[in-house]
């Protein structure tokens, strides 16, 4: 994984201020490590909104409809296994009846892919990062606010970031090596 | 000077504590040295889990002869312990999601207590529907799999609906838990002093950092799981109910069953999370995040949904009576509230439990008192109890044969059991606080940067 530079700040507002004015001077590749999300960091680093609910709804969907034909096979049909059961003047294709079922699943089915491509998307697990050799990057999940500048960004100049992460308010500065291959 | 009221962080976070004091505050019962009296909470609670499985061991091995279920009552502990648990661990959904849904920031500190009531909650009530099978070691015949005998469940009867109800249900708030607990693990991971308190917790943390990058797709993902929660608080209590309302036994089939159930439900949770949250945040010193606010919010919600309940109660005898069916007639209006059938005694306690007492809520100091509060808790859920009895075992003890009537008795095995899940739940619960930070770090001091900006805006 790649290594950069890591300042820590003091609060949230001195993070969003030192993210804006890195984004201003050029530097595109960054993250910022917070205790909690902060109000701004998004614009701030450029970070767009997830799509990761475009992927979930179709995975979703698929779900509800196979579920819903599944039961009407099964419990509707006699052919490939299934066998029609009327029960109560409903036979096969009372789809009212299965609602209950179909909507769980979608739900069920959402909430297990939602999960898997967050991991995913996020690429955890991870238990170790660069990030984590910062100075003091304990308190990243405490009460300081970091920002991490990648190595790989086409601005990137260890000593020349490293001063511009002190000028802008740093309360301290470090440069982390990445993962060597 | 309202508007300021309402907006001051003073009623929801009390004090002015920096990120670093709450999360010391937060964190610490989770690895300060344990007090005498957990260990106490534990062996006792432990014991009583010990009792329960025995109790249910004994159950499958020799059968539901051990129980006082008989024809005409084929349901009566089991299934009232089944609905009581699902109907107590709505509340912490209701919490977590809906109220996640309609901004309403007091649910911030409360929310992980209450799911975490929901989870072991659901856990009890998982078991009855698997011990109270006559043989429970074919309960996989409950979903579809292809079997050599061509046999499928019925998917048009509302019980296979609750086997997908109660597992979706479980899974998807073990789930929300989850995701709502990494970034508090992975301050535990960052504080916790001794080595391999950092090395567990850092496996359960996956390595969060705190990234941006990881939030902005991590608080869409919390959103909708608290979307797709909130659609199964009615849902799943919904489906429960149709396992009376659509069968046709005089006082079960009846259309306000779904709601009144979900409310009901709500009712009860809300009163089990006060009962639980008022002696502990009086044990670890929670009282400036876990405020008189919250208590006050959640006795009014108390009050909303017993006005819900009583008015259930009113509209099945209302539509009984207009009715006019015999059978119905007989097990609602005599049975019950001219106290002809046996046990009606449940009903009473039930309607007074449920519809007169929580009204002691609408008076402010009521709602300010704890004891009275946690007093008022107690009393919902034994009457929240009785009301799952009075539906079920008061119904079919008083059908549509008068000569198939008979009383139903419990044994001490359906005791053993009953009281053997509430201690397995607080066996369950006690290791939850111990061990996991049950105040959410992340999100009270995300609410608390929230406050400060809004109050500097000003």
């Amino acid at each position: 994984m790649e290594g950069g530079v890591f300042g820590e700040f003091e609060n949230g507002e001195k993070l969003v201020a030192a993210a804006r004015a890195f984004k201003q001077k050029g530097y595109a590749r960054m993250d910022a490590f917070m205790p909690c999300p902060v109000h701004g960091i998004e614009d701030a680093l450029g970070l767009k909104r997830s799509r990761l609910g475009w992927a979930v709804f179709p995975i979703a969907m698929v779900a509800v409809i196979s579920v819903m034909s599944a039961m009407c096979w099964l419990n509707g049909t006699d052919i490939f296994g299934g066998y029609h059961l009327n029960v109560g003047g409903r036979g096969g294709f009372s789809y009212p009846a299965y609602v209950p079922i179909t909507f769980e699943a979608g739900v069920m089915t959402s909430a297990l892919s939602g999960l898997l491509l967050l991991f995913y998307v996020c690429g955890l697990p991870r238990l170790s990062h660069p990030a984590f050799d910062a100075g003091n990057f304990e308190r990243a999940t405490i009460d300081r606010f970091y920002i991490g500048v990648s190595e790989q960004d086409g601005k990137f100049n260890g000593e020349t970031t490293k001063k511009e992460m002190k000028e802008l308010g740093a309360v301290s500065v470090s440069l982390v090596p990445g993962d060597k291959p | 000077m309202a508007a300021e009221a309402i907006m001051s962080s003073d009623a929801l976070i009390l004090g002015n504590p920096t990120d670093a004091e709450l999360s010391d505050q937060l964190l610490s019962p989770a690895w300060t040295p344990k007090h005498k009296l957990w260990g106490l909470a534990f062996t006792i609670t432990g014991a009583g889990a010990c009792m329960l499985f025995f109790f249910a061991g004994w159950s499958i091995v020799t059968g539901i002869g051990l129980w006082g279920n008989n024809v005409p009552v084929g349901w009566a502990f089991d299934i009232i312990n089944f609905v009581w648990w699902i109907g107590i661990g709505h509340a912490g959904t209701f919490i977590s999601a809906v109220l996640l849904l309609l901004e309403q920031k007091w649910r911030t500190s409360i929310n992980r207590f209450a799911e975490a009531m929901t989870l072991f909650a659901v856990m009890q009530a998982g078991l009855f529907p698997l011990l109270h099978m006559g043989r429970p070691w074919f309960g996989y015949w409950i979903f579809p799999y292809p079997a050599t005998m061509k046999t499928w469940p019925n998917f048009k009867s509302a019980l296979p609906w609750d086997a997908a109800a109660i597992s979706t249900y479980f899974t998807v708030s073990l789930l929300f838990w989850y995701i709502g607990l990494i970034p508090d693990l992975a301050s535990l991971r960052d504080r916790a002093p001794k080595k391999i308190q950092r090395v567990i917790y850092g496996i359960f943390a996956l390595g969060w950092r705190g990234s941006a990058d990881h939030y902005r797709h991590y608080r869409l993902i919390y959103g909708m799981f608290a979307g797709l929660a909130t659609p199964l608080v009615l849902s799943v209590h919904s489906i429960v109910s149709c396992d009376f309302a659509t069968s046709v036994v005089p006082g079960w089939h009846s259309t306000i069953f779904p709601p009144y159930f979900v409310a009901g439900a709500i009712f009860s949770g809300f009163a089990m999370v006060l009962t639980l949250m008022i002696p502990a945040r009086k044990i670890f010193s929670m009282e400036n995040v876990i405020t008189m606010k919250h208590v006050d919010n959640l006795c009014k919600m108390i009050l909303v949904t017993g006005l819900i309940v009583t008015y259930s109660y009113f509209c099945d005898f209302f539509v009984a009576w207009y009715g006019g069916e015999a059978p119905e007639l007989y097990t609602m209006m005599d049975a019950l509230l001219f106290r002809k059938g046996p046990h009606w005694e449940i009903f009473y306690l039930t309607v007074f439990c449920n519809c007169i007492v929580p009204n002691m809520f609408w008076f402010r100091w009521f709602r300010q008192n704890l004891y009275v509060v946690w007093g008022i808790s107690i009393l919902v859920n034994v009457g929240m109890w009785g009301e799952r009895f009075s539906i079920i075992v008061l119904s079919l003890q008083r059908d549509f044969l008068p000569s198939a009537w008979a009383t139903y008795n419990p044994t001490y095995v359906d005791w053993g059991i009953f009281t053997g899940t509430i201690f397995f739940f607080s066996f369950l619960f006690i290791l939850f606080l111990r061990f996991v930070p049950f105040v959410p770090l992340m999100e009270v001091k995300e609410l608390k940067h929230e406050m400060h900006h809004h109050q500097e805006s000003h």
